[in-house]
């Protein structure tokens, strides 16, 4: 485990659960969680238990829905998958994010000798 | 926004199924982990390991449900809802204090929202759209009690409707009296002719049927009316059917075709009953004709002067005929402010006075509300210390704190909605002191509402201040050190308890004086001698047809009816008389032989009301009963006889009447009908076969063996009817309830201080019993010393008498300075009452001294009576 590990930035994390599950359709709580840190290549440092902050926030914002179902392991757990709010939230965020990336992309790049 | 307000309204509903989420929750959690773990230990982990590693890599339980609850639920709320249920159950705890609390700020708000509310109904609010544009037409008339008429005539004001350009809206009356015939009953209305604006003017809705519509006014004479609530109920019995009925008005047939609502209450001066459709027209050759009242709305922007100038070019008479000319010489037409002439929706001092005394009765609730609370607090101390102890932060227990106030004023608040419920509608009937309003029911409304509301939120604030305040001051680490057990209640927090108790006690004494020097007012009124005995007597108009209003068959028909009713059963004696005292009266401006004027009533009547009105003829000879020359005679009362002769030996001396010679045959005595002026008017009499003029109008005054009753009224009526069926007979006035209603205002006001008053007082001796008591029961241990040690019981009681009559004494000699500055104010409604009364103020100050004796005598009885060694045992 000597990989770098990265701390989420703050609001990220709605985006990428967001993400996840437009993705994936409908998945549990620890399903999100794995999901994530799969895709990201154990990079992301994530502590799993802010995922249902998370989830909490995105369901009273009516960005995701969630019903009760059975997992893998035959537990009965909650399923939550994405509305059509959610997925226009999506993209507009999404865009957002991208933007936001290249200028700062493009802020770090121009200033040369900046602390590494 | 959507989506946020979804998120707040979800967060909400969170709070009310909290625990079913939380279990919910817990079961998701456990998923998780177990997920987790088994994944784990596919990867190759043991048990104890695998479950490690999950619950690390989720962040700790604990923690996850923290953040999942700020997520889920407004975290303030949580701890708002967690202090309201503590709040809750430390009024469970101790009810004792919750009521005390509620029950007194409930009387205090309670009250003053009842009559703020009754004040605003009757003279804060707008009566009629528009209130603040209204004017009334009229000229000056000197020698009248307003110094003003409101009255005008066509040919002004018709130029003025036609092309002013100051109004907006007209409200026009053409007032008459006549015969009512329903087929099986006649009675005597006062009608009206009114324009097509009247009722939009003066927000008049129906209860039933319809209003005018334009086409009414269209025809040359339209046939239909629309009647007034109380009318419609006195005299068709409230009948739904009675639209589309006709009746016979004046000898026209007209249709009912509405009555109006019960809210409709048009300013005095528009009495009429019964309204039909007016077309104004003017016969300049007969000017006086139609007499009008009318109320001009102005256009917006408009001032007074405005209005006045334009009026004073177009509704100057123009060319009308000299009699006409000279009428409005002196006195022209001008436009007042409605709210000038019709003063019952003034606000006039005595709504000052129910407000400012209702603001002290409020003052009074709030200091024991304070109070109140410093006992607690006190009782308290040690619990607040431990928990300051145990870590709670100050800001925790004022919130606590803030919290308890606003709970305790916001009950109080709903507690004296309910009372304000309870006891308003009655009020407002008070204030409006008529009987239209007795009739008409009251709500309390949403301005009331909000009224109740934002005092409950006024007192909590006040009250939640003060204790903060005291908390915050308060060094409470120390009270743990003083060993916990309330031995002796911090001198500090006594002593501005017992200057509150004073403040409240002196605001109390305020009232109290004003409410005595009230009283006697009242007293002095109601003992006026009034030369005239109104009691058991009542004054009954009858309506003539239009054949019957010339002098000879007029009298004919006086005559006769005097002699059916003269030994009618329950019929002492009946008079006829043009105006009945206190019912009325008709003036005349007479020139003296020195040129000078003066204002005098005049009263045709028959030579039985002398006896019926219970007047003295003080000198000469009665009326004779039959005309005995070609000359009138008169009898003149005591004041006319000074005014106009002086000195000199008035009978046999001559008046000249309306270019006639009158005889003065007698002088008899004052009748005082105006209870408050100094002096009786001058006012002459004279037989009623000596009034040649056309009446449309008899009067009769009846002096009844027994008190006037529903039957009795109903066979004298029938019995009218068989001597003239012709005759229209009025619901009959009693002189007795006229001379009361003269001082209603007076009786009313001294009822609500009176109520006012008496809560304050109450209120007042709770907080010194209150204060009393507490102080008693902290120091329990010292009288118990002072006992053991061999003190006489009476001399503890007698000491702890002696500091309330301190703390009272000091309230009664503040209040008694209060009561010097304040009651100058209510020197205007006070009737022949000083403001310094000496005999209200000692009256005042015993009962005060009593009312406090009262208060103290049970915690005194307590701290003699303690047993020391039971006391000390307990240590």
């Amino acid at each position: 485990m000597n990989k770098q590990k990265l701390d989420l930035l703050q609001g990220t994390l709605d985006l990428l659960v967001l993400q996840t599950l437009a993705s994936m359709g409908s998945l549990h709580g620890y399903g999100i969680a794995r999901r994530i840190e799969q895709v990201s290549g154990d990079i992301v440092l994530l502590n799993q238990g802010t995922i249902y902050a998370s989830l909490v926030r995105l369901q009273q914002r009516g960005w995701i829905s969630a019903r009760w179902g059975t997992s893998d392991n035959n537990r009965r757990a909650k399923y939550y998958s994405i509305t059509r709010a959610g997925q226009r939230q999506l993209a507009e965020e999404t865009a957002n994010w991208e933007r936001l990336s290249a200028v700062i992309g493009r802020v770090l790049s121009s200033s040369e000798g900046g602390v590494r | 926004m959507n989506g946020r307000l979804h998120e707040i309204w979800k967060r909400i509903l969170s709070l009310s199924h909290k625990l079913t989420l939380d279990s919910e929750f817990n079961e998701e959690l456990a998923t998780h982990i177990e997920s987790a773990i088994e994944d784990n230990i596919r990867a190759g982990m043991n048990a104890e390991e695998a479950r490690r590693n999950a619950l690390i890599k989720l962040g700790g339980t604990d923690q996850t449900f923290e953040a999942y609850r700020d997520a889920r639920g407004f975290r303030w709320l949580v701890s708002l809802l967690g202090d309201i249920r503590y709040v809750l159950r430390t009024f469970r705890k101790s009810p004792g204090f919750a009521l005390a609390f509620i029950g007194t700020l409930a009387l205090g708000i309670g009250t003053a929202t009842a009559i703020f509310s009754a004040v605003d109904q009757t003279v804060l609010r707008k009566p009629f759209p528009h209130y603040e544009r209204l004017t009334v037409f009229g000229s000056d008339f000197p020698g009248s009690r307003s110094g003003f008429t409101s009255n005008s005539y066509p040919i002004q004001i018709m130029p003025c409707v036609e092309s002013g350009k100051s109004f907006d809206a007209f409200a026009i009356n053409a007032w008459g009296r006549g015969t009512m015939s329903t087929g099986s009953e006649t009675f005597g209305v006062d009608f009206a002719g009114v324009n097509q604006d009247f009722f939009s003017v003066l927000n008049g809705k129906t209860a039933l049927g319809r209003l005018f519509r334009p086409e009414d006014f269209a025809q040359a004479s339209s046939s239909v009316i629309v009647l007034k609530h109380q009318f419609w109920k006195d005299y068709f019995g409230g009948d739904r059917n009675v639209i589309g009925r006709s009746v016979v008005l004046e000898n026209h047939t007209y249709q009912i075709v509405g009555v109006l609502s019960e809210e409709f209450s048009p300013p005095t001066m528009f009495w009429s009953s019964v309204f039909m459709p007016l077309v104004l027209t003017s016969d300049p050759s007969n000017p006086f004709a139609q007499a009008l009242t009318v109320m001009a709305r102005l256009r917006q922007g408009v001032t007074l002067v405005q209005a006045n100038a334009e009026a004073s070019i177009l509704c100057a008479a123009p060319d009308a005929n000299p009699r006409f000319k000279a009428r409005f010489k002196n006195s022209p037409l001008y436009l007042k402010w409605l709210s000038d002439v019709d003063p019952s929706r003034r606000f006039s001092r005595i709504h000052a006075a129910f407000l400012s005394a209702v603001g002290f009765l409020f003052a009074i609730a709030v200091i024991n509300g304070i109070n109140l609370m410093f006992v607690r607090r006190s009782e308290r101390k040690r619990e607040l210390g431990i928990r300051l102890a145990l870590g709670s932060s100050r800001g925790t227990l004022m919130r606590l704190i803030v919290t308890e106030s606003f709970a305790l004023n916001l009950l109080a608040g709903l507690l004296g909605l309910i009372l304000a419920w309870t006891i308003k509608p009655f009020l407002v009937n008070l204030l409006m002191m008529s009987k239209e309003a007795l009739d008409r029911g009251v709500s309390l409304d949403s301005r009331a509402l909000l009224f109740a509301f934002g005092i409950s939120l006024l007192s909590a604030l006040i009250i939640s201040a003060a204790s903060v305040w005291k908390v915050s001051t308060e060094d409470l680490q120390s009270i743990l050190r003083e060993g916990g057990i309330t031995t002796s209640e911090g001198r500090k927090l006594q002593r501005s308890r017992e200057s509150l108790v004073a403040i409240s006690a002196a605001m109390a004494m305020v009232l109290l004086t004003g409410t005595g020097l009230m009283t006697r007012s009242v007293q002095k009124l109601m003992s006026v001698d009034r030369g005239f005995d109104p009691s058991r007597k009542i004054a009954l108009w009858i309506d003539l047809p239009r054949a019957l209003q010339s002098a000879e068959p007029r009298h004919a028909v006086a005559q006769r009816l005097e002699e059916r009713l003269q030994n009618f059963p329950g019929v002492q004696n009946v008079c006829t008389t043009a105006t009945v005292p206190l019912a009325g009266s008709t003036t005349v401006n007479l020139t003296k032989p020195d040129g000078s004027t003066l204002f005098v009533g005049f009263n045709p009547v028959s030579p039985a009301c002398f006896r019926s009105m219970g007047m003295k003829l003080l000198k000469g000879r009665e009326l004779p009963s039959r005309p005995e020359g070609v000359s009138g005679v008169m009898l003149i009362n005591t004041s006319m006889a000074s005014k106009w002769f002086g000195t000199e030996e008035p009978i046999g001396k001559s008046i000249r009447i309306s270019g006639q010679s009158w005889e003065v045959i007698g002088v008899v005595s004052d009748i005082r009908e105006e209870i408050r002026s100094k002096d009786p008017r001058p006012q002459y009499y004279f037989p009623d076969w000596q009034d040649s003029r056309r009446s449309d109008v008899i009067s009769l005054m009846l002096d009844l063996s027994v008190k006037p009753s529903a039957a009795l009224i109903q066979s004298i009526r029938r019995a009218i009817h068989d001597v003239e069926p012709q005759a229209g007979v009025r619901q009959p006035v009693e002189l007795e309830e006229k001379a009361r209603t003269q001082i209603n205002s007076e009786r009313f006001t001294l009822f609500v201080l009176e109520l006012i008053s008496a809560i304050s007082m109450l209120l007042a001796i709770l907080g010194l019993f209150s204060v009393m008591a507490c102080s008693v029961s902290q120091r329990m241990k010292d009288f118990g010393i002072r006992l053991a040690l061999g003190a006489p019981a009476r001399q503890v009681f007698i000491s702890v008498l002696r500091r309330g009559l301190v703390l009272g004494g000091f309230g009664i000699v503040i209040g008694l300075f209060g009561a010097w500055a304040l009651t100058r104010y209510i020197k205007t409604l006070l009737y022949e009452t000083s403001t310094l009364d000496p005999m209200v103020y000692t009256a005042t100050v015993l009962l005060m001294l009593l009312a406090v004796c009262f208060a103290c005598w049970l915690p005194a009885r307590k701290a003699a009576s303690v047993d020391p060694s039971s006391l000390l045992k307990t240590e």
